[in-house]
């Protein structure tokens, strides 16, 4: 749990926060409805867990209710990886 | 039975001071039964007990936010704010239900927000048609959950809204000759509700995890402000349900209240872009005129904003904390910050419904060819749903070019943008960045850039063709380098000032103090801003302004057409413009429209009452035409006068008036004997004829007639009949658009022109038949005026030369029944009394009636019986006081002079 979402913080970090303090990122910080995530950068996410973690999303789940948060994000990708264990 | 308890994770809200877990007091579904209602009860007890603990500092602070409310929502009654949405009527309901609301228990919230909007339906719409749109909704809703297959379902919505669309295209015969207006009235309103939401609905049923109660799903397309407002944020299902009180209540609340506020001052601030700064089409001679077309033009989406703001801060009084609908739009930077900025909901329902899925199906090509075919996706997609929005609300489905254009270039270049943000990255953070001299000129640049491109691009997507929008681009050759070197100056001011705010603002910027929240002013200012306007709102305190400055609050409480608007509506061509492209007149008029009634018939040029001629009057009154029009029997003499029967030689004893002017003289929508030409001339005829002695007011109005179709029937037809008089009625107007029309026909359709003087006037112009309608109309208007003033000249002259008086009286129209401009009937009066005319006015004569009681209906604002009978007082007045300007040979006359007194 708290390796995914250390992975999933330090490639938001990298890619979409490049320079920003790692400590104004937490668990509950709203990405798409804090205009964080934009369309190619929830795309480019999407892409990056799918591909980290071995899921595949569907595109009504690319919303805020799955991804507007690290803790959605982990959520998300957990419940996906118990659908398929 | 028992109700399955569902809880809702990390939904807290704090009421009055305490927290309260919203999946605790949720239950799903419900299922009437005794132990529930039991629960029910004691939930409603314990609620109760709850209110008793609320902290003081929590009520002060919602009586502030309901006092506001309440300032604002006055605010809206005083200033009609969407009165023709039937806005104001619903104000109460939005008071009260907001009160209501926030003390009841939770659990009772929605059905009570579900009661309170089918109540609105019916306060709008009335019992039946009210009726007709609920139970076309939840038949709808019904659909949706058929217990059938989910293709089934879809294709069952499809069928049913293609009868729907065809019953609204007016194919489809309405059942039962029931609710005849339903197409008109009750469809646009259904459809806004429901051609968007139930594909966002269906789409989400199709993944919904957790069931929504029944006051949820009907909540969700019957929201409160949606009756008002046939153009609606596409509220998305699953933000909807998230959102539901998803913070502190009185948060939501004063959120609410703000977003009204902002709402309010947008709408007002489209009132004075739509009454006072959009030139017409044919004032546009210069750069000047080209930008002022275009910003103004653009300026006009304030309504749309003003109305979403207004919308969702609705919503949020009741719990619905959504998200904004538009964010600063005139500050984007980019072309893709644009799109993410301007009506968010669409954008968001687009990226739904349309980017997400298009741009995973394709993604095997990659992330950057996918996301180029989901963006073309989603443009192709907003013209066609733009369509097919206005099929619901106007009937028809345009596919027009400048449409296509418009978003076709705008996704191009969101396409670029998103390409070279893909590939470059974009500058984020999560804290604000410092500004820099260089980043804030960079920004201001960037943003100004954006304005202007934006600008340009609306203008384009608002002309009906694309060689309208030549034109008007066209008309900025008229100006030289200097205009083109001001302009670029005034644009490089307003980077350096928008520099310059941003690095104010950074110095101004404090970190937040420690310690309880300071007072906040914002709150303050709004309140003292509404209480302002509502005091010059008041005629009682009006009265104390200065004229221009209580003409223009009075103005502003109108919230109806523009003078050049109005004009349109008095030629009988309202219904044009819905037709016109013009995004908020257009919506203005579709609830008025429909209270119409469906067999109200035209006037004017356009219907069977006028014939056309082959020379410069261009039509007149078809002789011996009978019919009702806008259900006023109407007949037209021998002679084609629009009056009753007379004998072209005149009777012994008769003094006889020619009469000219136009739709209001010609009486449009009251019988023949209620025209208040007629009005006068009985009662000239009971009051002061006698043995021998009679009066005849012949009419040679016409409806769309201008000073010049005044001279020239004169010149054809009134001298025939020997008139001791002529009296012209005029109106503030005479030098616009309907003699501006005049002209351009006469240009286009090359007719023998006799008047070497009005040729001369015409070819100064370069004006000619090969030209476009509106370069056509550029040309002329600078001659209006001289046209006008000749045509008057003429008239003038003809009469002297006849040896007979001639009298121009000015008549205001319905919408100057509190009074016309001072300026605008001293222009007029001023161009006659030059000519040669006795001058009389009328301004005044609809006394302290309002136009709304003296205009045949909101659809047609020309007077009605009581209109008339007020302009008759009037003119029967003037007439037997001044009878030496028309009736030398009666001077002496007692009766006369007994009449007066």
């Amino acid at each position: 749990m708290e390796a995914m979402n250390a992975t999933v913080k330090d490639y938001i970090l990298t890619e979409f926060l490049p320079g920003e303090r790692p400590d104004a990122l937490d668990e509950s910080t709203p990405l798409i409805t804090g205009g964080i995530l934009d369309s190619i950068a929830t795309v480019r996410l999407v892409v990056f867990l799918e591909e980290q973690f071995g899921v595949r999303f569907q595109p009504h789940e690319m919303s805020p209710d799955h991804l507007d948060s690290i803790r959605a994000i982990t959520d998300t990708v957990r419940a996906k990886r118990a659908e398929h264990a | 039975m028992q109700a399955r308890a569902r809880a809702l994770p990390n939904i807290t809200y704090r009421y009055r001071g305490v927290m309260h877990d919203v999946g605790s007091t949720v239950t799903a579904p419900p299922r009437p039964s005794r132990a529930a209602l039991t629960r029910t009860f004691g939930a409603a007890q314990a609620h109760l007990r709850t209110l008793s603990t609320v902290r003081s500092a929590d009520v002060e602070r919602f009586g502030s936010t309901a006092l506001q409310l309440g300032l604002v929502l006055t605010v809206i009654h005083v200033f009609q704010v969407e009165q023709s949405f039937g806005l104001t009527r619903i104000l109460p309901l939005v008071f009260a239900g907001f009160l209501v609301n926030a003390v009841l228990p939770l659990a009772w919230r929605r059905t009570f927000l579900v009661l309170l909007s089918l109540g609105a339906a019916w306060l709008l719409f009335g019992v039946e048609y009210g009726t007709g749109l609920i139970g076309l909704g939840l038949g709808l809703l019904a659909v949706c959950h058929l217990p059938i297959r989910f293709g089934a379902r879809v294709a069952l919505l499809l069928l049913a809204g293609a009868v729907l669309a065809g019953v609204r295209a007016e194919w489809i015969p309405i059942p039962f000759g029931r609710m005849p207006r339903l197409p008109t009235l009750v469809l646009p309103i259904l459809g806004s509700m429901f051609m968007f939401r139930l594909v966002v609905y269906m789409y989400d049923l199709r993944h919904e995890k957790k069931p929504a109660t029944m006051a949820e799903r009907i909540g969700y397309f019957f929201m409160l402000p949606n009756f008002c407002f046939p153009l609606f944020p596409v509220v998305d299902y699953s933000t909807y349900r998230r959102t539901y009180y998803d913070r502190p209540a009185l948060d939501i609340y004063e959120k609410g209240v703000q977003w009204i506020f902002r709402g309010v001052a947008h709408l007002l601030l489209y009132r004075i872009v739509y009454l006072y700064l959009v030139p017409a089409p044919a004032d546009v001679q210069s750069l000047g005129g080209v930008v002022q077309a275009m910003l103004t033009t653009y300026l006009l989406y304030l309504r749309i904003s003003g109305q979403f703001h207004l919308i969702v801060g609705i919503l949020c009084l009741f719990g619905h904390n959504l998200p904004e609908t538009h964010r600063l739009y005139f500050l984007a930077s980019s072309f893709n910050d644009y799109w993410r900025r301007i009506n968010i909901y669409w954008k968001d329902f687009m990226m739904k419904l349309f980017y997400y899925p298009s741009l995973m199906r394709a993604r095997a090509l990659g992330v950057i060819p996918a996301m180029v075919i989901a963006t073309v996706v989603v443009f192709a997609g907003t013209w066609l749903l733009h369509s097919y929005q206005w099929f619901w609300m106007r009937g028809s489905f345009p596919l027009r070019a400048t449409d296509a254009l418009f978003w076709g270039i705008l996704g191009g270049l969101v396409v670029i943008n998103s390409v070279r943000e893909a590939r470059r990255g974009r500058a984020r953070t999560l804290t604000r960045p410092e500004v820099t001299v260089r980043s804030a000129l960079s920004l201001s640049a960037r943003t100004v850039g954006m304005f202007v491109a934006i600008t340009v691009l609306w203008s384009l997507w608002s002309s009906s063709t694309v060689e309208e929008w030549v034109t008007l681009v066209a008309a900025a050759g008229n100006s030289g380098p200097a205009a083109f070197a001001l302009l670029a100056v005034a644009l490089a001011a307003l980077i350096a000032i928008g520099a310059a705010l941003q690095l104010a603002g950074e110095r101004l910027r404090r970190p937040a103090p420690e310690g309880p929240r300071p007072p906040r002013w914002s709150p303050v200012l709004a309140s003292a801003a509404a209480a302002a306007l509502i005091l010059v709102g008041l005629p009682q305190t009006r009265a104390w302004l200065a004229p221009p400055a209580a003409g223009l609050v009075a103005s502003l409480q109108d919230d109806g057409l523009s003078a050049r608007d109005e004009e349109m509506m008095d030629r009988g061509y309202y219904e044009g413009l819905l037709d016109a492209d013009r995004y908020t007149n257009a919506l203005a008029t579709v609830q008025a429209l429909a209270e119409r009634p469906d067999d109200w018939g035209g006037a004017g040029r356009v219907s069977q009452v006028t014939v056309p001629r082959n020379d410069l009057l261009d039509y007149e009154n078809r002789p011996l035409y009978s019919d009702v029009v806008k259900l006023a029997e109407l007949n037209i003499n021998e002679f084609g006068m629009r009056d009753r029967a007379y004998t072209l030689q005149k009777p012994p004893g008769v003094v006889r008036i020619a009469f000219l002017g136009s739709s209001y003289e010609a009486g449009a929508g009251v019988r023949d004997d209620e025209t208040y030409e007629n009005v006068v001339e009985d009662r000239l005829n009971r009051e002061l004829g006698e043995a021998g002695v009679g009066y005849e007011i012949l009419n040679f109005s016409a409806a769309g007639y201008t000073v010049l179709h005044g001279f020239l029937i004169a010149e054809q037809r009134a001298w025939n009949f020997e008139p001791d008089a002529v009296l012209f009625a005029l109106h503030t107007n005479e030098a616009g658009g309907r003699l501006l029309s005049h002209l351009r026909v006469i240009v286009q359709r090359q007719v023998a022109n006799p008047y070497p003087e009005l040729r001369e006037l015409i070819a100064s112009t370069g004006a000619t038949a090969d030209m476009s309608e509106r370069e056509i109309e550029r040309r002329l208007q600078p001659i209006l005026p001289d046209v006008a003033r000749w045509s008057l000249s003429e008239l003038a002259e003809r009469c002297r030369s006849r040896g007979i008086p001639c009298i121009a009286t000015f008549v205001p129209t319905t919408a100057q029944a509190g009074g016309a401009p001072a300026d605008r009937v001293a222009e007029v009066m001023q161009m006659a009394e030059a000519a040669g005319f006795t001058t009389w006015t009328l301004d005044g004569a609809y006394g302290s009636y309002s136009q709304d009681q003296v205009q045949l209906g909101e659809w047609d604002a020309h007077p009605n019986v009581l209109g008339h009978r007020l302009l008759a007082a009037g003119l029967f007045d003037l007439l037997v006081k001044n009878p030496q300007a028309w009736q030398p040979q009666r001077t002496d006359d007692a009766a006369m002079t007994a009449a007066a007194q």
